[in-house]
């Protein structure tokens, strides 16, 4: 054979088998990955919503109060919680429904990332 | 010229977003891909890297596809292009990746050439040959003769002026065959 023939068939170099899914597997990361930011977004503004609620909660001197009667257990009684009812109540409005409403986002959210992901691994 | 692997409709969906689309161009052209991207860079492992960041990066300039020109060419351009960032991080001689197109004219190419197409050359000898010439002029062998593409291809997948390719291939098939002798 000639140089020209000799360079058309000179063996193929086989690609590794696993090559093809590693490749779909990044080029999917990489499609996902602004909503996967949105979602660590959504999930870190929860954890911030939920200890700034927390902190306030613990701060109110009858929810406290209310919570240390609890673990003590000795003299709890119905005052302690309706204090603790009142003290929820007065901080649960603003509070509280930012917490739920993006925890339910961030939820929905993480569902419907992971469905779409999985969906797409299983057309490669 | 060189044929597509794939029907321009998988081009338009795979442009379009569609992942079943790419896993099937990814399928048709990882092969050849793969394959020039070994003989290039001589290693199994990095030839599996920059197959890999080619599709990447397909993916990622995905809405720059023209699809009036060859999306072969295209794919060939960005292996190219990698494989010669790849070159370049590790430090490789700067002068292994530039076609020295002078003294030279394509008369005296044209007329050289049929001396090649006699010769008879071993393809044992001819593998262990093409890693010893430069990267670039391994390159342009390959893309000319084993992938099949034009000379207006090359020029366009290497962004090298139509005679430096012409002059090059000249210069690889010579230095080709000063290695095997």
């Amino acid at each position: 054979m000639n140089l020209e023939d000799t360079i058309k068939n000179l063996p193929e170099r086989e690609a590794p088998a696993a090559l093809k899914r590693k490749t779909m597997r990044k080029i999917l990361v990489i499609r996902y990955r602004p909503y996967l930011y949105l979602a660590l977004v959504l999930l870190i503004a929860n954890l911030v919503m939920s200890a700034n609620y927390f902190y306030s909660y613990i701060a109110s001197s009858a929810a406290w109060e209310a919570i240390r009667a609890f673990i003590q257990g000795s003299d709890w009684n119905f005052s302690y919680l309706s204090n603790f009812w009142l003290a929820v109540k007065e901080l649960m409005p603003l509070d509280m429904f930012l917490v739920v409403l993006i925890s339910f986002v961030s939820v929905i959210h993480l569902i419907v990332f992971f469905q779409h992901y999985r969906r797409e691994l299983l057309k490669i | 010229m060189s044929e597509g692997l794939v029907d321009k409709n998988l081009i338009i969906a795979a442009k379009n977003g569609d992942m079943g689309a790419l896993s099937a161009i990814i399928s048709a052209y990882q092969p050849a891909i793969y394959n020039h991207l070994y003989r290039l860079v001589n290693n199994p492992d990095d030839a599996a890297d920059l197959a890999q960041e080619t599709f990447i990066k397909l993916y990622k300039n995905r809405l720059k596809i023209d699809l009036d020109k060859s999306f072969n060419a295209w794919l060939y351009k960005i292996a190219t292009n990698t494989a010669y960032d790849w070159f370049k991080k590790r430090k490789s001689h700067p002068e292994d990746l530039i076609i020295d197109d002078e003294n030279l004219n394509f008369e005296t190419i044209e007329a050289e050439r049929s001396y090649y197409q006699m010769t008879e050359i071993d393809r044992v000898a001819l593998d262990m040959a093409l890693e010893e010439i430069k990267p670039a002029a391994r390159n342009l062998l390959l893309l000319h003769y084993q992938q099949g593409f034009s000379y207006q291809e090359i020029s366009e997948i290497t962004g090298l002026p139509l005679n430096t390719v012409k002059i090059g291939l000249y210069r690889a098939r010579k230095d080709i065959l000063k290695s095997l002798s």
